[in-house]
């Protein structure tokens, strides 16, 4: 079962890293976008989380991305939170994030929400591990020792 | 066990390393690629790029056709990724249980000509390919797993060979 995605991000963000998603991925889930403006206030912005959160199969888990925490966009999934408590709430959308959601095996039904709540973590978990300078990134993993020419891994 | 064998001259990359790893349920990556088996730049590149679910072994194609044909490892569910259909006539020539090859991403250069938007052919390349195709091998194109796969015979006609 694929999981339905909600973007909420500033202006045309959600849009953008759509088309990065596709050409990663293809399209493995149903997603929806919420771009919000300079001219919305945090209810009409929670207003459409929650037209986006309804427009979508309720079969599938949903799961709601926003950008910053500091946002509007955050806010308004704040709001909508206390009357879609079924949806999941994640702030910090980035590519690795997102590819990494858009793949995740949750499961429907409220049985599920503290073993997908635990998926979640741990994947905000590892896509905040991927922040960082490459250089420290690249140290991070050390040198690749063993011998190219052998039959070992 | 060999699950695919890819053919892409990025080698490690996001649909690679997102994507079809997670579609195969891939717990070993090979890389078969004389370049990247001694470039340290190439390697750490790949080693942040890799899943951390998944061991990533950069092998030259030689090293890659032994870790395919070494029996320690056959309970793995291993992905191959080639940078030329060339590289992966040898590994198929070399490797029997390589019998599934998925031409993935082979960006324009020289002669070659355009069969999608990601795969592009010359004729030294379609003869590789017709060289796995009388080893056995099944050779489809196909850059993500939820696009239709084409078959040699598209593939032909696609670059009017």
């Amino acid at each position: 079962m694929p999981n339905n995605l909600v973007l909420v991000t500033h202006a045309e963000f959600a849009k953008g890293i759509l088309t990065s998603l596709e050409l990663i991925l293809g399209n493995p889930c149903p997603t929806s976008v919420v771009s919000v403006t300079a001219a919305e206030t945090i209810p009409t912005v929670a207003a459409m989380i929650k037209g986006a959160i309804d427009s979508m199969d309720p079969a599938n888990p949903t799961v709601v991305l926003t950008d910053i925490p500091g946002g509007s966009t955050t806010q308004g999934a704040i709001l909508v939170s206390a009357e879609r408590p079924d949806a999941y709430y994640v702030a910090g959308l980035n590519l690795g994030l997102l590819l990494e959601i858009a793949l995740l095996p949750l499961e429907a039904g409220p049985a599920a929400r503290e073993s997908n709540l635990a998926l979640l973590r741990e994947t905000s978990e590892a896509s905040r591990s991927g922040i960082g300078l490459i250089d420290d990134l690249t140290a991070g993993v050390g040198d690749l020792g063993g011998d190219s020419e052998s039959g070992e891994l | 066990m060999i699950e695919l064998l890819r053919v892409d001259d990025r080698l490690i990359h996001g649909q690679v390393a997102v994507t079809w790893t997670s579609q195969l349920g891939a717990d070993t990556i090979v890389v078969g690629n004389d370049r990247a088996a001694t470039d340290k730049l190439m390697q750490s590149a790949f080693r942040i790029a890799a899943p951390p679910q998944a061991t990533l072994s950069i092998k030259s194609v030689k090293g890659a056709i032994l870790v395919i044909n070494n029996p320690k490892h056959e309970s793995r569910k291993i992905f191959v990724v080639c940078a030329s259909p060339a590289d992966a006539l040898q590994i198929v020539r070399e490797c029997p249980s390589v019998r599934k090859v998925c031409l993935g991403g082979i960006r324009q250069s020289g002669e070659r000509k355009r069969v999608t938007q990601q795969v592009f052919l010359d004729e030294k390349d379609m003869e590789a390919i017709d060289g796995m195709v009388e080893l056995g091998a099944q050779v489809t194109l196909q850059s993500l797993p939820d696009q239709s796969p084409m078959d040699v015979a598209a593939i032909k006609r696609a670059c009017g060979a």
